[in-house]
């Protein structure tokens, strides 16, 4: 048994959203406190740690710890046909495998129902990095580094030197760099033990830092030299936070 | 008849026109010159236009030229009536879309002759057999509307029929033209025989394929949904290509002509389509497998990775071989999907979407899910373009044979490069998807 109900869907909305830029299908696991994901991309490059607990949600009732399964595009279709000033109340028929959202408005009621798809037995095991650099910077400013980058490179190197956070990108086209000194604006607050620097397919890291700046304006980064990346992208209420593998030898 | 056609030629795009005398600027935009072009191909001019596009200015493809004189033989074709078993083979052409040639293909013989037109069961078969099977088939052609089949008249109807056909159907052409002996040589159709304007048809009993026939006659069945069932239900792809280009498939008001080279690709490509989407809930694949086929001077290995689904497909043409007549340099031609597929058409042609087919079958076939790469080789005894069956069957026949396998990547890549003669280096760089493979580190690797 699981129901929520909201009254303003755009919250929820970007935050599938930036679930759906990773996960094909994911297995939600629901409890009486919060909702947990914790799933892969199809080629297991990327993973996201998302958790939404109880009060993010206006009402929030859930007994035993019920699996959702789902295709996410599908359900974020389903979500981009609820309008702005629509409540909407989300509920799971488990006897039916149905995932039926209502929405309202004055005395109008609008229904859809989705499939929910067989439980994924896929074991998603956390990464266990010990990072040696951490940078919390504002997403906007992040966002702007990638895109300069993309213009240039399908690569990106992202790097912690002494007292700076560098995001940098060489190609045919020429080059792009953003670079943060302690105690600038945009950079809350940068501890490195050592200069760490590591390489992002861009095309994932786009996706990524997008979709999870309409949701979030802190981000905190935290790198080693050649191993994964963690961005954990602070919520109002909730938790959301990606891991992204590096590329060696480009 | 010249009346009839000069008065269906009403003025096309007008639009154009009126744009144009509006803005003389946006003419100017329009103006695409061979320089243009010329300029996106670069210097493998001949690789991207396969013949087809003219990008050199030449108004005949001078490669395609000098194979056409390899091939010397002509059957005695004699008189204006042409009677024999038809395979059943039809042809629609592109050149004036939408007013397009059409017409049904025989031989002067009777008997089986299926095999004419059945590119599935030629894989083995030499050139100088290949030609023959087609030199043979003569081809009536009539001018058609491909929307406005309704009104294409009695030909049509007869050329439709055939199309539907399951066995080969006794066929009589009356040509009004001797038919010009020449041999019409493509890089996504099998050769095309000795073609002359028809007069008329007739055809004897026809035995329709019967799940072709209740495609057919549903009128509300899409066309791409006809072709994914007649497939499933184990009618062979050459078939549904056939019926498919003569616009006997799909909801009623929407049905049309598709010229063959388009429906072929067309074909492959919905049909492989629809079978990438269907691997996706299958677990990976155990190991590195690779596998490796050659034929008409055509070497394919084929290197499965156990990864989500994504594809690449190369094409190497070394120097002197068809598609390049440059002296000195290797020309490879690529192109990729990730997981979710293409959306634009691509580069490389017909050939792409044919590989992805014969690799889907058998990923489907073993439940498997894998990421693929196709290495092909042309070498200079590859003189005549057969058609694009040439690399679904050859890729079929790859993944027939026993596969190569590997505990990683390096070990499988060493054994495609030792089978093939350009370096990993050149191959590597020619394409994103190879390198993103090599470079890109799995976050599973870190738990």
């Amino acid at each position: 048994m699981f129901e929520v109900e909201i009254s303003r869907i755009d919250p929820l909305r970007n935050l599938i959203k930036a679930l759906s830029v990773i996960v094909e299908e994911g297995t939600f696991i629901m409890n009486e406190a919060q909702v947990k994901l914790l799933a892969m991309d199809p080629s297991h490059v990327a993973m996201v740690d998302f958790e939404l607990p109880s009060e993010f949600f206006d009402k929030y009732k859930c007994e035993g710890e019920p699996r959702l399964s789902i295709n996410i595009k599908e359900f974020l279709k389903f979500l981009d046909r609820v309008d702005r000033d629509e409540d909407v109340w989300i509920n799971l028929n488990e006897e039916k495998a149905r995932l039926i959202i209502n929405c309202r408005r004055g005395g109008h009621n609008r229904r859809f129902e989705m499939p929910i798809l067989e439980p994924l037995d896929e074991e998603v095991p956390q990464p266990k990095i010990f990072f040696k650099a951490k940078a919390r910077i504002i997403t906007n400013s992040l966002k702007m580094a990638i895109r300069d980058a993309d213009l240039v490179s399908e690569h990106v190197k992202v790097a912690v030197e002494g007292e700076t956070l560098k995001i940098s990108a060489t190609g045919d086209m020429g080059s792009a760099s953003s670079e943060w000194e302690k105690g600038s604006d945009d950079l809350i607050e940068l501890k490195s033990e050592e200069d760490s620097s590591a390489t992002f397919t861009l095309s994932y890291l786009n996706e990524i830092v997008n979709a999870a700046g309409n949701s979030s304006e802190v981000a905190t980064v935290e790198l080693s030299t050649d191993m994964p990346i963690k961005m954990d992208f602070e919520l109002p209420r909730g938790k959301l936070v990606y891991y992204l593998a590096p590329c060696i030898g480009v | 008849m010249g009346k009839r056609i000069t008065k269906s030629f009403k003025p096309q795009n007008t639009w154009v026109r009126q744009l144009v005398n509006a803005d003389p600027e946006i003419g100017t935009n329009l103006d695409y010159t061979n320089e243009t072009l010329r300029l996106q191909a670069r210097d493998n001019l001949c690789s991207i236009c396969k013949g087809s596009k003219m990008l050199c200015g030449m108004t005949r493809c001078p490669i395609v030229q000098q194979a056409i004189s390899h091939t010397k033989m002509w059957r005695n074709i004699k008189g204006l009536n042409i009677d024999g078993s038809s395979p059943p083979s039809v042809f629609v052409g592109r050149f004036g879309y939408p007013y397009v040639q059409i017409g049904p293909m025989t031989p002067t013989s009777y008997g089986d002759t299926s095999l004419l037109d059945d590119t599935e069961r030629w894989f083995g078969r030499s050139m100088d057999e290949i030609i023959d099977f087609r030199s043979q088939l003569v081809r009536g052609m009539t001018t058609v509307n491909v929307n406005r089949i309704d009104k294409a008249g009695k030909i049509f109807e007869a050329t439709r029929e055939l199309s539907l056909a399951e066995h080969y159907v006794e066929t009589e052409l009356k040509l009004n033209k001797p038919p010009l002996k020449r041999l019409y040589i493509d890089n996504d159709i099998q050769p095309i025989g000795p073609t002359a304007p028809l007069n008329e048809i007739e055809i004897g009993f026809i035995k329709w394929e019967h799940n072709m026939e209740k495609a057919h006659y549903d009128s509300d069945l899409k066309a791409a949904e006809a072709a994914k069932t007649l497939y499933k239900n184990g009618v062979n792809v050459n078939s549904i290509m056939r019926a498919f280009s003569m616009g006997s498939f799909g909801i009623e008001k929407n049905r049309r002509l598709v010229p063959t080279r388009w429906s072929i690709t067309a074909i492959d490509d919905l049909l492989s389509k629809d079978m990438a989407n269907r691997i996706k809930d299958y677990p990976f694949i155990n190991n590195y497998q690779v596998y490796e086929s050659e034929y008409l001077g055509n070497r394919f290995e084929v290197l499965l990775i156990p990864d989500a689904w994504s594809y690449e497909a190369y094409e190497a043409w070394y120097p002197k071989t068809l598609w390049n007549p440059s002296e000195s340099n290797i020309n490879i031609v690529t192109d990729w999907e990730g997981y979710s597929g293409r959306c634009h058409y691509a580069s490389m042609g017909g050939c792409y979407y044919s590989g992805r087919l014969a690799v889907l079958e058998f990923l489907t076939k073993i439940r498997r899910q894998a990421k693929v790469f196709i290495f092909r080789e042309a070498y200079p005894d590859y003189i005549i373009p057969v058609g694009v069956w040439q690399v679904r069957e050859n890729v079929r026949n790859a993944m027939r044979q026993k596969p190569k396998r590997f505990e990683n990547i390096n070990d499988a890549l060493k054994q495609v490069m030792n089978r093939l003669s350009i370096p990993l280096e050149k191959w590597i760089e020619s394409g994103p998807l190879l390198k993103h493979t090599l470079t890109q580190r799995k976050i599973t690797e870190y738990t």
